[in-house]
């Protein structure tokens, strides 16, 4: 095997760190070396192409600075079916040590594999997750005629989204506008929609992933079940709607929410009596309370990972009362609250029968904070801007204060909100209360704090409720689920991106792609940009390795 | 269909307590029930949802309903759900009509239940009145070009680009200036990797010129853009650039050249590096005197001082817009020093700056010469500004902050104060390097700067610090202004070119903030990137591939399905021979053809988009709007002047613009007078004499005339400036009959203009009530 072509890059990426001359000096009586001013450039692209056209080794090597330019040059010159090797030698101590390093590198190196047998490529796409980004990436690939494998573990697609009142800047209804996108899906042909499933396992590599798929029992079979909802009149088992933040019963059998996709009843069997009365109630014949966990195998080509986030636990930051104070409500529940869907018909009341007039949200609970999530959560200060506006547009006089450290209004429509509530007599104080104590008769909260403006003072304050901008993190079941897929996690927990700018979409393993909260935390608007952006690698990908699939096979037709 | 009854069935929304919180559902559906060919009414907690759309399902096959109302939200919202619904049923799915009582009833009388509950019965019965008279239409199936435009060659739409190609389909790259890159090729580093932002950008612009689906045009703009979604034909005009491809980048040109550039202080032939790409150079005409010097340095004879302009025709399929941001041009707020004194830097320049510098040690001002010892950044310039720019620009506190990063890189001493007023690092590694610079002694100060003003050299700044609420003044020998983001120079262009919106933020308007934030209004027209809204470069990034996915959703597909909403001849009315329906039709979609001895219209269906322009035109009325037929409309009209008339303010509302204003007014929550009527026409450009005419024998009070704003915004090209042009006309006749001309207005409302649409309403009723008073 001839030595391969050896491409010493003269950019700034390297020149940086490094006399690219001396370097060369070093390298050229040992080695097929060409200086290339800027290898990631046009021209220096054309010029290795030429060298590589003409030389009989299979690959080359570019020897380049600290920089993110290898990857997508090899990507370039395998455009013209060139390969090669990118090394970075910017970080030894001096151009001598690096050329020795490079010399030993060019002798030990493996010579890449004989090409291998064709491979046949899976056209499907796995989307794991069923929340707005999960949706989008679905919808957008199976109207680019790709076959769409749509994993959700819960029993209904819709995500955190199905269960929020309004959306900021907007102020318009979630539900009405996710409610036709969850629609979109049930209705698509190109989408077969997997609901109480969980990945197990994978093998493969980018363009031919095979997955086995667990479905979990529903206990109703779906195609019998028309989701007229007889089934959970009947049954004598009551239990708090976890999607209600257990603000209002529900059945042990039972559909989550109005909007459910699939709109089917499911059985909750940790609280199954086993009375039957269902079964009898069910004129279709659709409940099988034996159901039992089946496999299920699939093959695509890529996959689109959305799922694998949680609102912040705000039981963790003790001194606020979450879980012990009636009236201490996440972000999350208070959006039930407000939502005319939702526990109390949309009337600002406590659970008490108090009516809400007197609120404070503090914001950055569990986020921005070393002890917790070190990471700005982004989207917390936006979604109590909107709360509290809801408030004032329900009623007028109430008093609400915002207890920050920034005001992150960060996007579009965003800052203009922001001033809204501000005219609208929204109080906003900087600092946050150290922690609140609950009157236990009236069970109103009382909120210690000190008040950093004109010197630092003791202050206090009496409310009939509190809103705790909890944030997000990843799930639970996120890092299982990397584990299984293989893809490297960032230090915070979410998936790390393939580069963090280049490539934010991609997961550290080709062919795998993400899209929304999953990669870091981020509102609705980005999470659907991104879940497109996703959907489109994925096509791109697909696409890409059949056609040089393709290509090879003719090539080798041909010679 | 024609020997069968009409059998209409009419469903009420609650919207959860959208529309049932404000407006007494039950009694509008007992209302409905009173219409006659009304078969069923109902109400439900939520017709989109599933439930819901089952439920009309099976009543139209039970009831063997033939038509459908649905009162509920805007039509621009769920129309395509309920028409899916009627199609799964196995009727026409346009024979729906829908009566909006949440965007222009609920949510605009929200302070006013009964009112705002006798309005809907008008809407349903307006609805009603429609429906009855609603005919099947067909889709129109048409091919497509499969080729995409992408207009900006920076991230986001080289992104798109290699995203497109990759995928199979041809890509027409459209770049304004004379290299790929767009603004980060003056930039120096990157968050969080902080690797050379020119590292991340040349493999991608590389890999775009090579790309063999990819033709690249620099130097180029798309100046004229024509056609519909799959079928757009774009006329990309390439200005001389001066130099030909054999040009290889060696530089001896720069030398003789005379003359320098004021912006850049680069000579008039110039490159970035010597890895710009495309490889080769560019002539900055603007500077250039002609001089001759560089061609005669060039040992490749590559340079043409006397190269033209070219224009190119293209046939494309779908079009993403991404041509970015510029920075705020501080010069306009002398209160930052920027100009007067030396001192004062932009962001933008201290990242040219520190792409050129890269030597660690003490920091020399490149400006004043003078060691920098103390540096101080001032946050907002250009953002968040009540007399200014109202939003935040997203990025600036992150470059901010990885200025400070970068340069105590080369000088770990340097003292650095940063005057902020919220720090916004929110995407997950951000946070890291705003406590990273605390730990460093980086001091923030929480406030608003007043002034930049003192020694030039080392200006004072004088804050006004919100912690202590004092005044306090710090000097620095380097001053950086942070510079918010603004629309593209060229955004005015495009949006003409285009028929693009903007918001009130000057940026390009999205669809639909959430569920269509890369669509625009326009079908088969996309957003990427900073042109929507100012956004870093992973953002873009994702954007520029999600744009390429909805392109790839229209274009991977053989065929795309036009709606059925086209012109129609009744050639029995044709006189012949006046053509004014061929002479106005925006888009050339009508053909002569000779019918019993005269020119008479034909119809090119394909081409046709369905503005009713030529049924405004036609002085017999022989010319129609499938699905807005003159019928339809006067049954409308005639539905909303049913009861008491002359109280009443009929608004004719173009769908595009002054509709979506209307709702954005609900949208918005701004209440007005609870007597406005709107019957919606796809375009102002419908509007005639006897339209007008006829809603006034009927007794209207008022008669509001609404389209997009002239002269760009229409969505047919020119519908609006018919209209504006018979208005003239229509004025006249009005008087003529001895109608007050007050009672006659034309206003134009745009799509983010609710507030103008409830101004312009909440006059008309006023003026209303005058003329009732003064006839009384």
């Amino acid at each position: 095997m001839p030595d391969p072509p050896v491409f010493l890059c003269d950019a700034s990426c390297l020149t940086d760190r490094m006399r690219v001359d001396r370097l060369a000096e070093a390298l050229r009586d040992s080695c097929d070396l060409t200086v290339i001013p800027y290898a990631c450039g046009e021209r220096g692209v054309r010029k290795m192409r030429e060298i590589l056209e003409v030389s009989e080794a299979s690959h080359g090597v570019i020897l380049t600075g600290r920089c993110p330019a290898g990857e997508a040059l090899g990507e370039v010159l395998a455009d013209s079916g060139h390969a090669v090797t990118c090394l970075d030698v910017s970080a030894y101590a001096s151009e001598t040590v690096a050329a020795a390093h490079v010399l030993f590198r060019l002798r030990t190196e493996k010579k890449p594999a004989p090409r291998r047998a064709r491979k046949v490529y899976a056209d499907a796409v796995l989307v794991i997750g069923g929340g707005v980004a999960g949706v989008q990436a679905a919808l957008d690939l199976a109207e680019a005629e790709k076959k769409v494998y749509l994993v959700e573990r819960a029993v209904s697609i819709g995500g955190i989204m199905s269960q929020l009142d309004k959306t900021f800047p907007t102020l318009d209804c979630s539900i009405c506008i996710l409610g036709p996108k969850l629609a979109d899906v049930g209705r698509n042909p190109n989408i077969e929609l997997l609901t109480l499933t969980e990945v197990s396992s994978i093998k493969g590599e980018a363009g031919r992933f095979d997955v086995t798929l667990t479905l979990h029992p529903r206990y109703v079979d779906m195609s019998r079940c028309t989701g007229c909802g007889s089934c959970s009149e009947v049954c004598p088992v009551i239990l708090p709607n976890e999607w209600d933040l257990n603000l209002k019963p529900r059945k042990c059998i039972h559909i989550l929410f109005a909007q459910s996709i699939p709109l089917r009843a499911s059985v909750d069997m940790n609280h199954c009596i086993g009375c039957q009365l269902c079964v009898r109630a069910c004129e279709k014949e659709a409940i099988n309370l034996e159901d039992t966990e089946r496999k299920k195998k699939i093959k695509v080509g890529a996959i689109v990972v959305t799922a694998g986030l949680d609102p912040f636990d705000a039981t963790k930051r003790a001194g606020y009362g979450y879980g012990r104070y009636e009236n201490v409500f996440t972000n999350i529940d208070f959006e039930r609250i407000v939502c005319a869907s939702g526990p109390t018909g949309g009337s600002l009341v406590r659970p008490d029968g108090k009516p809400i007039k007197k609120v404070a949200f503090i914001q950055c609970v569990g986020s921005r904070d070393v002890r917790f999530n070190r990471y700005c959560s982004g989207f917390c200060c936006m979604a109590s801007i909107k709360e509290a506006m809801l408030i004032k547009e329900n009623v007028p006089d109430a008093e609400v204060t915002i207890f920050f450290n920034d005001i992150r209004a960060a996007g579009k429509g965003f800052e203009e909100l922001y001033l809204r509530v501000l005219k609208h007599g929204v109080s906003f104080i900087k600092g946050f209360p150290s922690w609140i104590e609950e009157d236990a008769e009236t069970r109103d909260l009382m909120l210690n704090f000190e008040e950093m403006v004109e010197g630092t003072h003791r202050s206090a304050m009496r409310v009939d409720a509190v809103i705790l901008a909890g944030g997000v993190e990843p799930d639970e079941a996120l890092a299982g689920l990397a584990e299984t897929l293989g893809v490297e996690r960032d230090p915070f927990g979410f998936l790390e991106e393939r580069h963090p700018t280049l490539s934010a979409i991609e997961t550290t393993v080709p062919g795998i792609f993400m899209a929304g909260g999953v990669q870091g935390p981020k509102d609705i608007p980005e999470s659907v940009a991104q879940a497109s952006g996703a959907a489109a690698r994925a096509l791109a990908m697909i696409h890409r390795l059949k056609a040089r699939s393709r290509s090879q096979d003719e090539s080798e037709r041909s010679s | 269909m024609k020997d069968d009854a009409v059998r209409i069935g009419v469903y009420v929304c609650h919207c959860g307590k959208n529309i049932a919180g404000v407006i007494r559902t039950a009694d509008a559906v007992a209302f409905a029930q009173t219409i006659d060919d009304v078969v069923l009414a109902r109400e439900d907690p939520y017709l989109c949802a599933e439930p819901g759309q089952k439920q009309i399902m099976s009543d139209i096959q039970e009831f063997n309903l033939n038509r459908v109302v649905i009162a509920a939200c805007s039509p621009k919202l769920h129309e395509p759900t309920f028409r899916g619904a009627l199609a799964n049923a196995g009727l026409n799915p346009y024979l729906l009509e829908m009566a909006n009582i949440r965007e222009h009833c609920s949510w605009v009388h929200h302070l006013d239940g009964p009112a705002a509950t006798e309005k809907s019965f008008d809407l349903i019965r307006m609805a009603v009145a429609k429906a009855r008279l609603l005919e099947p239409l067909e889709n129109r199936r048409v091919s497509t070009h499969k080729r995409a435009l992408v207009i900006g060659g920076g991230i986001a739409g080289m992104r798109a680009a290699l995203d497109l190609a990759d995928m199979g389909l041809p890509v027409i790259l459209v770049e304004k200036s004379p290299f790929l890159g767009g603004k980060l090729k003056g930039w120096s580093r990157m968050h969080p990797s902080m690797e050379r932002a020119e590292s991340l950008i040349l493999p991608m612009g590389t890999r775009v010129l090579t790309h063999p689906l990819i033709s690249v045009f620099t130097d180029s703009e798309v100046t004229e853009f024509s056609g519909y979604i799959g079928n757009f034909r774009a006329t990309v005009t390439q200005s001389p650039r001066g130099v030909l491809p054999s040009c290889d980048l060696c530089g001896q040109c720069v030398p003789p050249c005379p003359v320098t550039r004021t912006d850049t202080g680069e000579k008039a032939i110039y490159a970035p590096s010597k890895g710009a790409n495309p490889s080769m150079m560019a002539i900055d005409f603007d500077t250039c005197t002609r001089c001759g010097a560089c061609v005669e340095a060039c040992p490749k004879d590559a340079i043409r001082l006397d190269e033209e302009a070219k224009e190119q025709v293209f046939e494309v399929g779908a079009v993403v817009a991404a041509v970015g941001f510029d920075l705020f041009q501080p010069e306009s707020q002398p209160k930052y020093g920027y100009g007067a004194l030396p001192g004062v830097m932009t962001s933008e320049e201290v990242e040219g700056w520190l792409r050129t510098s890269a030597e660690a040690g003490k920091l020399t001002h490149p400006r004043t010469g003078k060691p920098i010892r103390r540096a101080a950044f001032i946050q907002c310039v250009g953002s968040r500004d009540p007399e200014g720019n109202r939003y935040c620009s997203r990025i600036c506190c992150m470059v901010a902050l990885k200025q400070v990063k970068e340069l105590l890189e080369r000088d770990p001493d340097l003292a650095v104060t940063v005057f902020y007023r919220d720090i916004r690092t929110i995407k997950k590694e951000d946070e890291d390097l705003y406590r990273e610079m605390r730990d460093r002694g980086v001091r923030f100060v929480r406030g608003v700067v007043q002034s930049v003003t003192g020694d030039p050299e080392t200006p004072t700044i004088l804050v006004h610090s919100e912690l202590t609420d004092t005044l306090a003044a710090d000097r620095a020998d380097l001053v950086v202004l942070s510079l918010g983001s603004v629309p593209p120079a060229g955004r005015d262009r495009v949006k003409s070119v285009l028929k693009l919106s903007t918001s009130d933020d000057g940026f390009f308007l999205e669809a639909h903030p959430k569920l269509k934030p890369l669509d625009t209004a326009i079908d088969g027209v996309f957003l990427a990137g900073a042109c929507q809204a100012p956004k870093n470069a992973a953002e873009s990034m994702a954007q520029g591939s999600g744009a390429a996915a909805r392109v790839a959703g229209l274009l991977t597909k053989d065929h795309l399905e036009l709606d059925g909403i086209v012109a129609f001849v009744i050639y029995d009315q044709c006189h012949g021979e006046c053509l004014l329906c061929m002479k106005q039709c925006p888009f050339s979609a009508i053909e002569p053809i000779v019918m019993d001895g005269k020119k008479k219209p034909r119809i090119i269906e394909a081409a046709c988009k369905g503005c009713g322009t030529c049924a405004g035109a036609c002085p017999h009325e022989a010319m129609q709007l499938k699905g807005f037929t003159r019928d339809q409309l006067y049954a409308q009209i005639d539905a909303a002047l049913e009861v008491d008339p002359g109280h009443k303010i009929l608004a004719f509302c173009c769908n595009w613009c002054s509709y979506a204003g209307a709702d954005f007014a609900g949208v918005s929550r701004l209440s007005y007078p609870p007597n406005v009527r709107i019957i919606k026409y796809m375009c102002s450009g419908r509007v005639n004499r006897q339209l007008v005419l006829h809603a006034f024998e009927k007794g209207a009070g008022m008669v509001l005339i609404s389209g997009c704003r002239p002269p760009g915004d229409c969505h047919y090209i020119s519908g609006n400036i018919q209209c504006e042009r018979r208005m003239r006309a229509i004025r006249n006749i009005v008087e003529k009959r001895g109608i007050h001309p007050d009672r006659l207005r034309l206003e134009w409302v745009s799509a983010t203009e609710g507030v103008v649409f409830q101004r312009v309403v909440t006059e008309m009723n006023e003026r209303l009530r005058e003329l009732e008073a003064e006839n009384a």
